[in-house]
């Protein structure tokens, strides 16, 4: 289970790169691939954001894996172990 | 490599711009946000009227007559390129003819993209130490023919440029000093699926679809950080050269999101790594000589440590230590494009 704080500041993350995302409406549960629209562009982004801040290079694959944003927090911080 | 020296390098694009808010996007946010982080403002296209060897030709032309060489002194010609005139013959012999270069001049293509001008530097200048050519002429150039404008994300990218770099032996030189890296196992990152005897396009919508080019993003992200990066770090450290003796690094302009990842893993001040994908886009192969050209002609002229690294298609990358001085960069040349 993720500590509150570690989402908290996760959730802090993406909103700081995403213009549109609003970090009071999103919780663990929120699908990151509604709360972000999804395209080329931003798959990239999230990834370098995720690269640099956890040092984690995600695999397409773990997209494919993790569908809300806590899931997403506790794939990185498995790969980040 | 001892004994060759970059003399002078020139560039040629179409003088129509294409700017990226005239492109189509799948929304106006998508749009901005292409702008904002990949970086593409504008770009040079010709609607596939000029060719990588037209622009490439104007490129050369003007550069021979900028040194004063007369072309029957060239004795080898390589074009870089992933959109030549004809799959056959080679475009580089057309242009042998068209240059007026000697019939004795050795003339090739090399299909590279994103890593070429780098393969291509190589191969000119082995080929010159090895065969004591005295000049040599290395023409790097692309247009988007691959690109299918109703690709809402590879079109946008890509532009249309042709560069010129013209080499000579010279004994007292500085080495140039290459590394190289090729990874077959991913080729379907950036690929044009019918383009080649593999699936030849033989006609029909759907086949003709496939001869476009197509990129994986996130593929090229991972090779980039996960490949590129340590390749540069092992070549650096194994030159024992850091990251403060160089003077600029010219990196392939694939794209800014992905420089910029680049960038910081290496910690690269961003006054030592300049782009031209702002006003140019990715102009594939040429995107070297190009970024000297547009972002660094006047530096070039005083004696510079240079890292410049192509990597992308493929996929394949290459980079070269260059020891510079007194490289004349010529301004852009535009070349008006023809009417159908």
């Amino acid at each position: 289970m993720n500590c509150p704080l570690e989402l908290t500041r996760f959730i802090a993350l993406l909103a700081s790169e995403f213009d549109d995302l609003d970090p009071n409406i999103i919780g663990s549960d929120s699908v990151y691939k509604e709360v972000i629209e999804w395209n080329s562009i931003n798959s990239v982004v999230l990834s370098v954001i995720i690269e640099a801040e956890f040092g984690v290079l995600l695999e397409k694959e773990d997209y494919q894996k993790a569908v809300t944003v806590a899931e997403l927090l506790e794939l990185i911080q498995t790969k980040s172990d | 490599m001892d004994n060759v020296r970059i003399v002078s390098i020139g560039a040629a694009v179409p003088q129509k711009k294409l700017l990226s808010s005239q492109v189509s996007f799948e929304s106006d946010e998508t749009r901005s946000q292409f702008i904002r982080q990949v970086g593409v403002t504008e770009k040079r296209y010709s609607q596939n009227r000029l060719t990588a060897g037209d622009l490439c030709f104007s490129a050369a032309q003007k550069l021979l007559t900028e040194v004063a060489w007369d072309p029957s002194t060239i004795g080898v010609v390589i074009l870089v390129t992933q959109s030549p005139d004809r799959l056959m013959p080679a475009t580089a012999i057309l242009l042998q003819e068209k240059l007026g270069l000697p019939s004795s001049c050795l003339a090739f293509d090399i299909n590279l993209g994103c890593s070429g001008w780098v393969y291509g530097l190589s191969v000119v200048s082995s080929l010159m130490q090895t065969l004591k050519i005295d000049r040599g002429l290395l023409l790097a150039g692309e247009t988007a023919v691959l690109a299918s404008e109703d690709d809402t994300s590879y079109f946008p990218l890509m532009g249309d440029a042709g560069t010129a770099t013209v080499l000579e032996l010279s004994m007292h030189s500085e080495p140039m000093v290459f590394q190289f890296y090729s990874d077959g196992s991913q080729f379907e990152a950036i690929h044009a699926p019918n383009s080649g005897a593999r699936h030849f396009a033989d006609g029909g919508t759907e086949a003709a679809q496939k001869y476009r080019a197509q990129m994986d993003a996130d593929q090229v992200l991972r090779f980039c950080l996960r490949d590129v990066v340590p390749n540069i770090h092992s070549f650096l450290n194994q030159l024992n050269v850091t990251v403060q003796e160089i003077d600029y690094f010219v990196f392939h302009q694939a794209n800014k999101l992905i420089n910029e990842a680049m960038r910081k893993k290496l910690n690269i001040p961003e006054e030592k790594f300049p782009y031209s994908i702002g006003q140019f886009g990715n102009t594939s192969s040429a995107s070297i000589p190009l970024t000297m050209v547009t972002q660094l002609r006047e530096q070039m002229a005083h004696k510079q440590t240079l890292l410049c690294s192509g990597f992308g298609v493929g996929l394949s990358m290459g980079h070269v230590l260059l020891h510079t001085e007194n490289i004349i960069c010529h301004p852009i040349i535009e070349v008006a494009i023809p009417e159908k």
